[in-house]
């Protein structure tokens, strides 16, 4: 497997990407702080600091978040594949939705929160079974959040591509719509846990 | 002997201290900075990086607190946005040219309290005549007074003068010494006149003083001795000295003077 290869396997993982971000805001934090401190109470020591910690952090926050952004910015677009950790949040209840997703390989709890806590699984989807569509027929938030129960791999469809596939494609169409009324019969039978 | 710092620079050596008053808590008086309107291009930059840190400090928080606290990936993104890339790509450039810039002055150099002190006290003091002080006093440099006279002009003078401040820097707190065992921290070698004949050489002044003896000197001022490497005739040996000797700063009372900003 060649180095990009493994790059954009390693980039499709969301918690992968997530402690990316992480890493990137902590380096954030490191290098303003001591850019902060440097021209505040300028001396030799923290002049030393900027230049030998403040300045390549500086670099590596950009350089941790720049592969995140073009990954994500480009998941929005066209078809890509994502992967999952159990128990990763793919999205949640109330976010504005762009991209819906079909299960490759593993398993998928959708559920609703209420404010009391209370958990209401609305589906466990499998292999070849799509969610998220829901945001993009109507341009509203999220209805309900999902969450992967293994590990999971998906493919993630963008708004604009699914537009042109519900527009084009007769089958996917009916797919959808067949679909959308199953999960009306999921949210009447949807056990509660709390 | 010159008796008018304004009107003379020419120094007499030893005599020329001992005239000097010592330095006294309450003689050493402050001299204003020069006026710089609105503030300096540093000033604004410092203040710029002061502004740009605290927004990059907000931003990264807020991508790390937002992430699983909030349904609007929309602020989540621009924190990010924010905090990890435009942030640091526009601090990066700006701080370096704020921190670079504020390790010229004066005030940067006197950090280092113990080294500088009786340089910057007698470079800032009134009453002494060395040849800094009548420098500093008349304003013939205006800003940071110790970089422009140690630091080579050219292109890579001012780099060079900070790498040979950072390697001090790593002796200082290593306390690393020579194989022998000797101080790393010195002077890193003769004087050269190129320094000051970057301002003088060429001014009226400069080539009309005393009947135009630095036209008749122009030759060994701007040759050095190969065997030493020092001029064969060092401004500092009419001008000198540049700076009190540490012995004499003793001699002028033990204690630092205050320096009142």
């Amino acid at each position: 497997m060649s180095l990009a290869d493994r790059a954009t396997r390693f980039l499709r993982n969301r918690r992968r990407r997530r402690q990316l971000l992480v890493a990137s805001a902590t380096a954030s934090l490191v290098g303003a702080g001591v850019t902060l401190l440097a021209v505040v109470t300028p001396g030799p020591v923290l002049l030393m600091l900027f230049l030998l910690v403040a300045q390549p952090a500086m670099l590596i926050a950009v350089a941790l978040y720049l592969p995140v952004a073009v990954t994500e910015f480009l998941a929005g677009r066209g078809v890509s594949e994502e992967r999952y950790e159990p128990g990763d949040v793919i999205f949640r209840e109330g976010e504005p939705g762009d991209r819906m997703y079909a299960v490759i390989d593993g398993e998928v709890e959708v559920f609703h929160e209420d404010p009391d806590g209370t958990v209401l699984v609305i589906a466990t989807l499998t292999h070849g079974q799509y969610f998220g569509e829901m945001a993009l027929l109507n341009p509203a938030p999220r209805v309900a959040s999902a969450r992967a129960v293994g590990p999971l791999r998906v493919a993630v469809i963008g708004r604009e591509d699914f537009e042109t596939l519900y527009a084009n494609l007769p089958d996917f169409h009916r797919s959808i719509e067949r679909m959308l009324w199953g999960r009306r019969i999921w949210w009447r039978r949807a056990p509660r846990r709390s | 002997m010159a008796t008018d710092a304004s009107d003379d620079l020419l120094g007499g050596g030893d005599d020329l201290l001992q005239q000097s008053a010592p330095a006294s808590t309450a003689a050493v008086v402050g001299i204003e900075q020069p006026f710089h309107g609105t503030g300096s291009a540093v000033d604004w930059a410092v203040t710029t990086t002061i502004v740009i840190a605290i927004a990059m400090i907000v931003g990264a928080l807020a991508s790390l607190g937002l992430e699983r606290r909030t349904s609007r990936s929309q602020i989540l993104g621009a924190a990010r946005l924010l905090g990890l890339f435009a942030c640091p790509l526009f601090l990066f450039p700006v701080s370096n040219f704020a921190t670079f810039e504020t390790s010229k002055r004066v005030e940067f150099c006197a950090t280092c309290h113990s080294a500088m002190d009786p340089y910057v006290n007698d470079m800032r003091s009134r009453d002494s005549r060395t040849l800094a002080a009548r420098h500093f006093a008349n304003r013939y440099i205006q800003d940071n007074q110790c970089f422009a006279c140690h630091a080579d002009y050219g292109l890579f003078g001012e780099a060079k003068a900070k790498v040979r401040g950072l390697r001090h820097l790593y002796y200082w707190i290593s306390g690393a010494r020579t194989a022998l065992g000797a101080e790393q921290i010195r002077h890193y070698g003769p004087y050269q006149n190129g320094l000051c004949l970057t301002c003088h050489a060429g001014s009226k002044r400069f080539l009309e003083a005393k009947n135009g003896v630095h036209r008749d000197i122009a030759q060994e001022l701007a040759t050095d001795d190969p065997a030493t490497g020092k001029p064969v005739r060092a401004c500092m040996q009419c001008h000198g000295p540049a700076h009190v000797s540490l012995e004499q700063w003793k001699l002028r009372g033990a204690s630092a003077p205050v320096i009142d900003e």
